[in-house]
């Protein structure tokens, strides 16, 4: 199961920051079980070019792409819906449900 | 004023010698007009004619079709990507075809895209860009008054580093405006227009430069022809408004 994350970003990018607020906020609830790659575009601007990443910030959660700083309600239903994971607070049921009922 | 030779056969001869070095050009027209042509004309001529190196960005087609497509009029343009002296980015659509679900909001720049042209262009010393086209740009986003506001960013930023730009956008049949947004125009130096005609059962391809800053640039429709050489214009063949709808 891949359980990663990839997180594009920019030091002077002041949306990023808020961004990975949100992200931190969300992933500390799955303790170490999730990965977040952080890619800074002013030091790796060829990450930017090979994924076609245009704008930031940008976050990649399996299938799923954030566009600006999304909310921590969204970025928890595609965690749930890439990784199957669970937070220690949730209650058990299927990721794909979760995706679901949040769509619907 | 300092000028860059256009590449289009006979367009220079309307606009003092070419386009204003360092000012972004939008060349404009409805589906089929030739926009993607003219676009990669003004690369290869400047790659293999005028030894400036060019950067174009893909925001529509897989850069593989364009490398294709390039192939019918004899523009080899693998063989000038090899010599350094073209770079094709690939921001379209398909390049990120696994994404399934896309959530946006209005919180983001363009600061990607700026960089990933900048660090190209340093890269190989590109002094022409192209992006083909904003309106597909624009189509990539639902928040477009930002990437209005992020466009004017990405010209003043090929501005500083000197390069002549010709961005592409699609006119809708029957739009007014020079783009499908109807804000293109407004963020750059000139705009060119190519025309696709009909008078009863005949089709007449025309160009039309209704903006030029810093030229005196000639006025009216021209005939214009796509050979398998690419574009030709054809300056003394001016066509009226009555010509082509009565």
């Amino acid at each position: 199961m891949e359980t990663g994350i990839r997180f594009f970003t920019a030091k002077h990018c002041g949306f990023c920051r808020a961004a990975k607020n949100v992200l931190n906020g969300v992933i500390e609830q799955f303790g170490s079980a999730i990965r977040v790659t952080e890619i800074d575009i002013d030091e790796n601007p060829r990450a930017a070019i090979e994924e076609g990443i245009l704008a930031l910030p940008v976050i990649i959660i399996g299938t799923w792409k954030f566009v600006g700083v999304p909310d921590k309600e969204d970025v928890m239903t595609a965690i749930l819906n890439a990784f199957g994971a669970r937070s220690e607070g949730s209650t058990e049921g299927g990721s794909k449900e979760l995706y679901q009922e949040g769509r619907q | 004023m300092d000028r860059t030779p256009s590449g289009i056969t006979n367009l220079d001869k309307l606009i003092e010698g070419g386009f204003p070095k360092g000012r972004t050009l939008l060349v404009a027209g409805g589906a089929g007009s030739g926009k993607t042509i003219f676009s990669v004309q003004f690369l290869y001529s400047g790659a293999v004619l005028y030894d400036e190196p060019g950067v174009y960005v893909s925001f529509e087609q897989p850069v593989e079709d364009v490398v294709k497509d390039g192939q019918r009029f004899g523009w080899d343009l693998s063989e000038i990507q090899a010599n350094k002296k073209l770079t094709l980015l690939d921001f379209s659509p398909s390049k990120t075809k696994t994404t399934e679900v896309v959530i946006e909001t209005p919180q983001f720049n363009l600061s990607s895209l700026i960089k990933a042209i900048e660090f190209t262009v340093n890269e190989i010393g590109a002094k022409r860009v192209v992006l083909d086209s904003v309106t597909a740009l624009l189509l990539q986003f639902r928040y477009v008054d930002v990437v209005r506001r992020e466009l004017q960013r990405i010209g003043s930023s090929l501005r500083k580093l000197g390069c002549t730009n010709v961005f592409t956008s699609e006119v809708p049949r029957g739009s007014v405006g020079l783009g499908r947004f109807g804000v293109e125009e407004f963020v750059v130096d000139g705009v060119i227009f190519l025309h696709v005609i009909e008078k009863g059962l005949l089709r007449f391809r025309c160009i039309e430069i209704t903006k030029m800053r810093g030229t005196k640039a000639e006025l009216g429709l021209r005939a214009m022809g796509i050979t398998e050489s690419g574009i030709i214009v054809y300056p003394e063949k001016i066509y009226t408004y009555d010509q082509l709808t009565m």
